[in-house]
């Protein structure tokens, strides 16, 4: 022992001579990591970050590969060898998967960035969701060119996203990287988080990694709320619009010690006015109102981190007409809890600039950092609605447990392997005349690997999952992603994997209720499955004052084996449900451009072809209600000392098939035509609060007669599902933000 | 279509103009000054440029945080090098000036 300490003592002591090493470590908002390893490769001199994300480092002699480490991120490795005089060194960890972006400067030397990404992942931070600063998650994404938001129903006010062109249950959500917003939330879900609760949104397209289970079929979306360790002391925003729409957020963190922290989160929000500017009787949209509590805690010693959320949710929303002789009501309460727990084993326990040193591992070149995270999560979610006449009453209870372990071996290996375990009850009450129970309790156990080898430009990562569902039987999912840089100008990503997912027809589709269309569900309906394989290029262009082109080109398809068939077509008083017999696919092809013009000027043009068709009673048709294409356009400038920001955004939506009408009596049309959305906003900052002011659609764009057969909401024709334009005219919207920044 | 297009070219005009007039307001008595400022993360960062901004007489805030400099354009008759080291320094952190430039010329062009 004494020998040990002094031989670490004679470490210390020479090491200390060296060179230092200083940086920062951030995440993706750019918020810095506190507690994250840095670790020299080879050695045992290692040290952990400050509150602040920033670490200094002692360099050994034969030290020159900085590895970087945090639990709930993605590790990464700077090589800084014959890079004289490096004194700084920022990383940004991705915390996600296997996404990072680094940056090393030298002095003397201009910026060296290298995108470490495996997938093809994009992040929207702060400053992109305060673009459109109205108002929840589905409203956070008009300024994104991958993923689109419509109406469901011309009642509802449901949202529906869409990625590659296929709907939203094909798009696993993830809060906080925990599956969320499934089976019966999926209707309404895009309302449930408040913009000004996210800190960041990740959004993957095509297939993901195998962590987080199965259900990734066109995409991943993870939302990160703020997170009590990092955010602001107090804040508050306040938001109206010229149609009723109120709301206020308030959220306030306190740190308890140094190794707690928590944090309160608040949402209130209510329509004060009935919109109706087509005239035909009913609200353009229905009135929200929305009570949303949240309250998280942080907690971290030494290796061990502790993170708790708890949420309440009540949802009350009110449609139909006017005059309230066609009403829908939809009330929704729902409870959320997580735990995660993150262990980090290997790195040794080093004070701030510490050195140890261990005879042992002296020449193992290894590094044996490794870090098990245990999660739990449990939901509760109540649902009545009535939709005129009909009725729907919907309970789902779920329960959650992914365990992850992580190990890096050497430079270039990474394995994470975990087991997962899902249960889901659902008790849906559907009367249509006659009451209809549907009940079932899904268990899933599963367990999963993946590996991540990087050899010099090339990052390949391979995973595999097994999983048993108590009603489908065992099934497998493979996932592959390779990654090719050429220099730092251009990044090659390929990716192919498997997806499943238990459809939840009237949950996913309750929206139908919302027109005296018939549903037919089919007998032994299969589990969903689908490939999907991606390609992507993404190149970067040094233009003029350093500033640099960004080019991406994607291609994604999605194949399906299985699936359940949403017949809109064959009978236009009927809703049909059935398994796939023949083709079904989506291709979707995207272009973007980037540049930042001048200093604090931003534009972005993006342009996707959309080829979504599935089979339908035999005939491969192309899928009703999808935009053929879309283009975006936007332009982000903001003053010097950014006290002025100015955003615009065009949407130019292409065309596409309507379902098919009443042969003999046609209600509606074969097609619908392009139409093209802007939207504008003028934001003005000052020391301690912001004021916003906007535009949403303003050459007033609407779909004029929404609802079919308007005037008989309990006959055979009324439908108000035949959406594919916006329900509602120009819209003016002002909020204010304000915020005690912690010192 | 064309009008839509129209709007947009409209749009991207005023947004541009209004950018160039702003960086083209230079003044006889705009200085630029180049501190070294001991900021490490970028809160720091953050902080820097939402406090600073707020300084009287300030045209122009420039951050290199890998550098740790920060390079300020202001208005002489409203503020002085002094004032403004005396402002990073109510931030908590410290500054000096490393160059000394008159007029608007970019001492830190990356």
């Amino acid at each position: 022992m004494k020998k040990q300490l002094i031989l670490l003592f004679l470490v210390s002591f020479s090491s200390v001579s060296f060179a230092q090493v200083h940086g920062i470590i951030k995440d993706n908002a750019g918020q810095g990591i506190p507690g994250a390893h840095i670790h020299w490769l080879g050695t045992d001199v290692g040290t952990l970050s400050d509150e602040s994300g920033h670490f200094i480092i002692s360099q050994p002699n034969d030290a020159n590969t900085l590895i970087f480490s945090s639990i709930g991120f993605a590790s990464d490795t700077v090589n800084v060898a014959g890079k004289n005089n490096i004194d700084q060194v920022n990383v940004i960890l991705d915390d996600h998967t296997e996404l990072a972006e680094l940056t090393v400067t030298q002095r003397r030397s201009g910026k060296y960035v290298n995108r470490l990404a495996v997938q093809n992942m994009e992040t929207l931070n702060t400053n992109e969701l305060r673009k459109a600063a109205c108002c929840n998650l589905s409203e956070s994404f008009t300024t994104n060119p991958s993923v689109d938001v419509s109406y469901s129903d011309a009642a509802t006010g449901a949202k529906q996203i869409k990625l590659l062109g296929l709907s939203g249950s094909y798009v696993q959500m993830l809060t906080e990287n925990i599956p969320n917003l499934r089976g019966l939330s999926s209707a309404y879900g895009m309302g449930y988080i408040p913009g000004p609760w996210m800190e960041s949104i990740q959004i993957s397209k095509g297939t993901a990694s195998v962590k987080t289970g199965y259900e990734a079929i066109a995409g991943q979306i993870n939302v990160e709320y703020k997170k009590p360790q990092n955010s602001d002391r107090v804040s508050l925003n306040i938001f109206t619009n010229s149609v009723g729409r109120t709301e206020f957020n308030a959220d306030a963190a306190v740190k308890l010690s140094d190794s707690l922290a928590t944090s309160v989160m608040l949402h209130a929000s209510d329509d004060y006015m009935t919109p109706d500017d087509n005239g035909d009787g009913y609200r353009d949209l229905p009135r929200i109102r929305q009570y949303n509590l949240a309250n998280r805690w942080f907690y971290q010693k030494d290796n061990y981190i502790l993170q708790a959320f708890v949420r309440g949710l009540s949802e009350n929303r009110t449609g139909g007409k006017t005059d309230n002789s066609y009403k829908i009501g939809i009330n929704t309460e729902r409870y959320e809890l997580f735990v995660k727990n993150g262990f980090l084993f290997g790195g040794d326990e080093h004070e701030e600039e510490g050195h140890q040193h261990d005879q042992e591992h002296e020449h193992n070149h290894e590094h044996n950092l490794s870090s098990l995270g245990i999660i739990l999560n449990g939901t509760i979610h109540n649902q009545d609605a009535v939709y005129g006449a009909k009725k729907y009453d919907g309970r789902q209870n779920n329960l959650y447990l992914n365990v992850i372990y992580d190990r890096e071996m050497g430079e270039h290996h990474k394995f994470s392997a975990g087991t997962s375990f899902n249960m889901d009850t659902y008790d849906e009450i559907l009367t249509l005349g006659n009451t209809q129970n549907f009940t079932r309790t899904e268990y899933v156990p599963g367990a999963f690997a993946e590996y991540t080898v990087t050899y010099k430009d090339l990052t390949a990562m391979a995973g595999l999952r097994a999983d048993y569902n108590t009603l489908y039987g065992t099934f497998v999912t493979p996932r592959f992603h390779v990654r090719y840089n050429i220099k730092d100008r251009a990044h090659l990503r390929v990716s192919a994997g498997k997806g499943y997912r238990t459809p939840n027809i009237l949950a996913e589709n309750n929206f139908l209720l919302a027109s005296n269309r018939v549903i037919n569900i089919g007998e032994n309906l299969k589990q969903e499955e689908a490939w999907n394989f991606g390609a992507t290029a993404h190149v970067f262009i040094p233009v003029w004052g350093g500033k640099e082109l960004a080019l991406m080109g994607e291609w994604f398809y999605t194949n399906f084996i299985n699936q359940v068939v949403v017949d809109m077509d064959s009978n236009p008083h009927a809703a049909g449900f059935y398994n796939l017999n023949g083709k079904s696919y989506s291709s979707s092809l995207q272009f973007e451009a980037n540049l930042e013009v001048f200093r604090g000027f931003t534009a972005t043009l993006a342009h996707r072809i959309n080829d979504v068709k599935v089979t339908v009673m035999g005939r491969l048709r192309e899928k009703p209600l999808n935009n053929r294409s879309k283009s975006l356009i936007t332009f982000t400038y903001e003053t010097p000392l950014k006290k002025w920001q100015f955003d615009y955004t065009a949407q130019f939506n292409g065309g596409g098939r309507m379902p098919d009408p009443d042969a003999s009596n046609p209600l509606w049309e074969n097609e619908f035509k392009p139409f093209n959305i802007m939207n504008a906003q003028v934001t003005r900052n000052f020391r301690t609060w912001s004021v916003y002011a906007g535009a949403e659609n303003i050459t007033n764009f609407m779909q004029h007669h929404p609802i079919i057969d308007v005037q008989n909401p309990f006959g055979d024709n009324f439908d108000a599902s035949m959406v594919w334009g916006p329900m509602h005219g120009r819209t003016f919207y002002a909020g204010l933000r304000w915020a005690l920044t912690k010192k | 279509m064309k009008t839509k297009i129209w709007i947009v070219a409209v749009i991207a005009l005023i947004m541009i103009s209004l950018a160039a007039e702003a960086q083209s307001k230079k003044n006889e008595n705009t200085k630029t000054v180049t501190f070294e400022v001991s900021m490490t993360c970028q809160n720091c960062q953050r902080t820097i440029e939402k406090n600073i901004a707020w300084e009287k007489g300030m045209k122009d805030i420039k951050v290199d945080l890998e550098m740790k400099l920060v390079t300020l354009t202001f208005d002489t008759r409203k503020t002085s090098e002094e004032k403004l080291i005396e402002a990073f320094e109510n931030l908590g952190y410290t500054a000096e000036a490393v160059q000394n430039n008159q007029n608007e010329k970019n001492v830190n062009k990356q």
